[in-house]
């Protein structure tokens, strides 16, 4: 009978069972869990007040430093993003940068296909629905109550819907082939399981559309011969051409001309409106943060931290030292966080490198650390290669409570692995930190 | 008592282990450890109560939450506990197959379930030199924590 017990323990596999439960309605149990891991922590933050005095602040030099890399970074940015779409639009329209904090639902080919703002609705309400990044259309903004914000309130924040989104306005546009002569069509959203994100149709030329051999052809907007109060203004890039259909022997028959967004959007750190009326400047607030204390935990790899503050802390919060990005937070019991830094993390971050070359301008990455060290970490982007200037790495859109413009550290490119190579500025004992409580 | 020792100490256990590490110590993994404990030598019944109280100090030094940590520890423990029925004697070459089995299935486990339900983790990477450490120490460590509260309490009676 002990055997039959051993050899099937009900208790075992119901908690198996449980866990399983638990990680379907993980909001359900999620009081139960900081307090687990709230009384599990106590015996540390006692022993962290043994520690001695947290590091205080860096040296005012370092500091200035930042403060010119952070500088630098958001006036390259508004540079590149929106000189380069200012001549395309209408000579009325004032730009206004505004931080994305996130992007969510899948659309088009399986990738996000909305933008979280920093904005509210309210506050955007002279703006135009254009919304760009550089000379590229990213999609259109949406109106409380109207289509896919039907539920949407004045005072929540602005969501853009991007070209791939089920409910975005489709766009004429031109296919610039290589032999000179364009293609007209129309661009509109692709679905999930497509190929790419956005799909082309109504050619001017069924049959050329359906001879093309190569794809990459940039696709810009095309003007409309009758204006209206949504025209897109001509000359925006969508994207570039990918081709799929059959293969007969060489040539490729056309099922489908698909468009390829020139960038992740989950990589989009910042976007452009267009406001008619210069109202809003581009906000440079930065959220609210806690004063608090953080303490190394020794779990083997030096990259996590337990967190204390007097004020309860949002889960994904970023911890800040002197405006570097320790990494973020879960919320535990009693006051209490659990910070895991950004090199022991192995979720996607949204990330912002600052090239050092000036010509450069700034890129919106999106990938997670492979591995890492002690002091360096290897960024490893999702999707295709691309060859990254050395430069300085900001936080990109993470969340609400986690902006973009946070330093990350120096990186450099590993050629020998692929990967991006990421100084990191060490720090052990306990620290003397802040935490981003107040949403952007 | 038994109980309030357990969730008490076995936390502190993972970042003991996780000092020893950074301290240039041999790693090893006390995952591992704790269910070579559940799988040979403790009572059947309080293996919930035992795998929670790991889940919740692994949850501590690792970046996925308790809900993970019961899978990652409790499928190697639920794996192994059938077949100490053959091997009810627990001879050291039986504990040394266990607890490599269960360094290897543990990060194997970790990676699995940090795709499937988004929760990735840096514990998710396998290391040789610590699978070696663990399989060499970790029966060595084991022995005198189980003649020790509360561990003690918690061993499987002879019948």
């Amino acid at each position: 009978m002990a055997r039959a017990r051993a050899a099937f323990p009900v208790g075992l596999y119901g908690t198996l069972l449980l866990a399983l439960c638990w990680l379907l309605l993980p909001e359900l149990l999620r009081p139960v869990e900081r307090l687990l891991l709230g009384i599990a922590c106590l015996p540390q933050r006692f022993l962290s007040h043994a520690g001695g005095q947290p590091a205080l602040a860096a040296e005012p030099h370092a500091r200035a430093r930042l403060f010119e890399l952070r500088r630098g970074l958001w006036q390259r940015s508004r540079e590149h993003d929106v000189e380069r779409a200012r001549p395309l639009l209408a000579a009325g329209l004032e730009p206004l940068p505004c931080r994305v904090r996130q992007a969510q639902r899948r659309g088009g080919h399986g990738q996000p296909c909305e933008l979280v703002l920093d904005r509210s609705y309210e506050e955007l309400a002279g703006c135009s629905d254009l919304v760009t990044c550089g000379d590229v259309l990213l999609g259109f903004l949406a109106r409380p109550g109207v289509g896919a914000a039907e539920k949407d309130r004045p005072a929540d924040p602005a969501r853009v819907l991007l070209l791939n989104h089920p409910f975005s306005r489709e766009v004429a546009a031109r296919v610039q082939l290589a032999d000179g002569v364009d293609l007209n069509c129309v661009v509109g959203p692709a679905a999930i399981v497509d190929p790419a994100p956005m799909r082309t149709t109504l050619h001017d030329d069924p049959y050329r559309a359906a001879r093309l051999q190569r794809g990459d052809a940039a696709v810009r907007t095309l003007a409309l011969d009758a204006p209206w109060i949504g025209a897109v203004p001509a000359g925006l890039l969508v994207g570039h051409t990918r081709i799929w259909g059959y293969d007969t022997g060489g040539d490729t028959l056309t099922i489908g001309l698909y468009v390829a967004t020139p960038f992740d959007p989950r990589a989009v750190p910042q976007v452009v409106l267009w406001q008619s009326v210069a109202g809003l400047a581009p906000d440079d607030r930065e959220p609210a943060r806690a004063p608090a204390r953080a303490f190394a935990l020794p779990d083997g790899t030096g990259g996590r931290w337990l967190v204390t503050a007097k004020v309860a802390l949002p889960d994904g919060a970023a911890v800040v030292q002197d405006g570097v990005c320790l990494g973020t937070v879960r919320a535990v019991a009693f006051g209490q966080a659990l910070c895991t830094s950004f090199a022991a993390s192995r979720h996607a971050w949204s990330l912002w490198l600052l090239p050092d070359d000036p010509r450069l301008s700034p890129q919106g990455l999106y990938g997670q650390v492979a591995f890492a060290d002690a002091a360096t970490a290897w960024f490893q982007l999702h999707g295709d290669d691309q060859r990254l200037p050395a430069g300085f790495l900001f936080t990109g859109g993470n969340g609400a409570y986690c902006p973009a413009g946070l330093l990350i550290g120096r990186a450099e490119p590993d050629l020998d692995v692929h990967l991006l190579r990421i100084a990191l500025p060490a720090r052990a004992g306990a620290q003397q930190v802040e935490v981003v409580v107040g949403g952007t | 008592m038994r109980w309030a020792l357990w969730f008490l100490l076995v936390p502190q256990a993972f970042l003991v282990a996780g000092w020893a590490g950074e301290s240039g110590l041999p790693a090893v993994d006390f995952g591992a450890v704790v269910c070579l404990f559940c799988a040979l030598f403790a009572e059947p019944r309080l293996l919930p109560g035992l795998l929670l109280g790991a889940a919740v100090g692994r949850a501590v030094v690792d970046e996925a939450t308790i809900p993970v940590q019961l899978l990652v520890l409790g499928v190697p423990i639920a794996l192994l506990l059938p077949l100490r029925s053959f091997f009810y004697r627990q001879q050291v070459w039986w504990q040394i197959a266990a607890v490599v089995l269960c360094a290897v299935a543990i990060p194997k486990l970790a990676l699995l379930c940090g795709r499937w339900f988004d929760q990735p983790s840096a514990s998710a990477l396998l290391d040789g030199t610590r699978v070696f450490w663990t399989a060499v120490l970790g029966p060595l460590v084991l022995w005198p924590l189980r003649r020790l509260p509360p561990l003690r309490q918690f061993v499987e009676r002879s019948r």
